[in-house]
């Protein structure tokens, strides 16, 4: 509906003028300054600690592994050996390779230099994550993270009758999730579609077998043929991290974009997005999820994924602090700030998974008038005036 | 400004993001989400000033990895692309 001089814009859960969106966009590049500003040595800190206490809990459980024969060993050895790799994956991985600590300017915690424990070499998933998901987040025919290219996740993306499985194979996905996303970031379906040359596509392919050999080679001959007579045990604890380290992180991404209460776009009501707009799509399209200082840390700060999607680049710890102010935004301009306990989200994101398998009708679009096309080239949209 | 691995000397106005000039002026700039969010365009300075189209703030020292997509030349600069 337009209103004489004024342009109303109607996502299903906000109804805010062109004036309020750019005022919201305003009040967060506030936020988002006043961190950068004070950004220093409490921040080096905490990603130090961060690093450190990885780094310990990986050697101390690799070390208890070397006699995983023993099954107390075997126990306390994968357990800190997972703690690792989720530490190292999700609050340091994620989040350097964002160029969150890039201000630092050290050149082993930097997004161009980072190589994360995963199959997925760090290039590529900053390609499609950095890139294309936060770009695109939520835009459903954009964004492929809305179920991966499997996973049904939108009544606007066509059902298939394979996706009546769908509950299996994520169950699956979750366990393998690290190969999943090393295949996910090839972006075969580009590659079907013609926008990707075979040529590109072998030298990618290259990179990952490159990468997997070396984890595995790692993981599974490496530490299990230091382990002698435990070696077999140490094997298998390597593998169940690894598994541990999948089922977790795939159960934290799935609370991001998925449960009730997040919005979902199309490329026509994205048209012409400014700053502003964008903001306010990453806010409506991201879900946190409430918990402890510990889930915070476990999740890589995921469990914030709204201010992380508002701010991808700034520090992960950071993100509870302005937690509030954003919340504060939300009761101002009357926007869901969608939440819950982790049980909760990842029940809800669940359910549509099971939801999704059987086919349904698309929801009705948003009415919304049409704004001039944003230049491909234009990045006036998104600089201050 | 000048490119210094492709060898192109460009003149180029305070407004435009470096990205557009170095790819106007025929140089490969590598790219992500061209609105400051990926750092998929980060680029080493040899010399001179940037300012940072988001937040006016001018900044730039030798060495220094910018993000092309959201910067534009607040001096002379060199970048090594």
């Amino acid at each position: 509906m337009t209103e004489q001089g004024t342009v109303l814009m109607t996502y299903a859960t906000a109804r805010l003028s062109d004036a309020d969106i750019e005022a919201l966009g305003s009040e967060l590049d506030r936020i988002r300054a006043d961190v950068v500003a004070s950004r220093g040595e409490r921040d080096a800190s905490y990603i130090h600690t961060v690093i450190k206490v990885q780094r310990g809990l990986e050697v101390g459980g690799r070390t208890l592994l070397l006699g995983s024969l023993l099954p107390p060993l075997w126990l306390a050895g994968t357990a800190m050996l997972s703690a690792a790799k989720i530490l190292e994956n999700m609050e340091i991985g994620h989040n350097v390779l964002h160029g969150q600590w890039d201000w630092m300017r050290d050149p082993e915690i930097h997004s161009t230099t980072w190589e994360w424990d995963l199959v997925t070499p760090a290039a590529a998933w900053k390609h499609t994550h950095n890139d294309l998901h936060h770009t695109w987040t939520n835009v459903v025919g954009r964004d492929r993270d809305i179920g991966y290219t499997i996973i049904r996740m939108s009544e606007d993306q066509a059902w298939r009758p394979w996706h009546l499985a769908q509950p299996a194979y994520n169950l699956l996905l979750a366990a393998v999730f690290e190969w999943g996303i090393a295949l996910f970031d090839l972006e075969l379906d580009d590659v079907v579609h013609g926008r990707k040359s075979k040529r590109e596509l072998f030298d990618q392919v290259r990179a990952v077998l490159g990468k997997a050999i070396r984890q595995a080679a790692k993981d599974y001959v490496l530490f299990p043929l230091l382990s002698g007579p435990s070696a077999v045990p140490t094997l298998v604890a390597n593998l169940t991290a690894n598994v541990v380290r999948n089922v977790w992180a795939h159960t934290i991404i799935f609370c991001g974009h998925f449960p009730d209460g997040v919005e979902q776009f199309t490329v026509a009501e994205v048209d012409g997005e400014t700053r502003g707009g964008w903001y306010l799509r990453q806010l409506l399209g991201s879900a946190n999820i409430d918990g402890s200082r510990l889930l915070h840390v476990l999740s890589g700060n995921l469990s914030h994924q709204i201010e992380h999607h508002l701010f991808p680049d700034l520090p992960s710890n950071r993100y509870a602090e302005i937690a509030p102010q954003v919340r504060a935004l939300c009761g101002r301009f009357a926007l869901p700030y969608t939440t819950g306990p982790l049980y909760h989200q990842a029940a809800s994101a669940w359910k549509r998974v099971f939801r999704m398998a059987f086919p349904s009708h698309p929801r009705p679009s948003h009415p919304r008038p049409s704004h001039p096309r944003r230049e491909a080239a234009a990045v006036a949209p998104y600089a201050m005036a | 400004m000048r490119f210094t691995r492709s060898g192109r000397t460009i003149a180029g106005d305070q407004a435009t993001p470096l990205l557009i000039l170095g790819e106007d002026a025929g140089v490969v700039m590598p790219s992500g989400c061209r609105m400051g969010i990926c750092f998929g365009c980060v680029a080493p300075v040899r010399s001179g000033q940037v300012r940072d189209l988001r937040t006016n703030q001018v900044h730039g020292e030798a060495g220094e990895l910018i993000q092309t997509c959201i910067s534009t030349a607040a001096t002379d600069v060199e970048l090594e692309l």
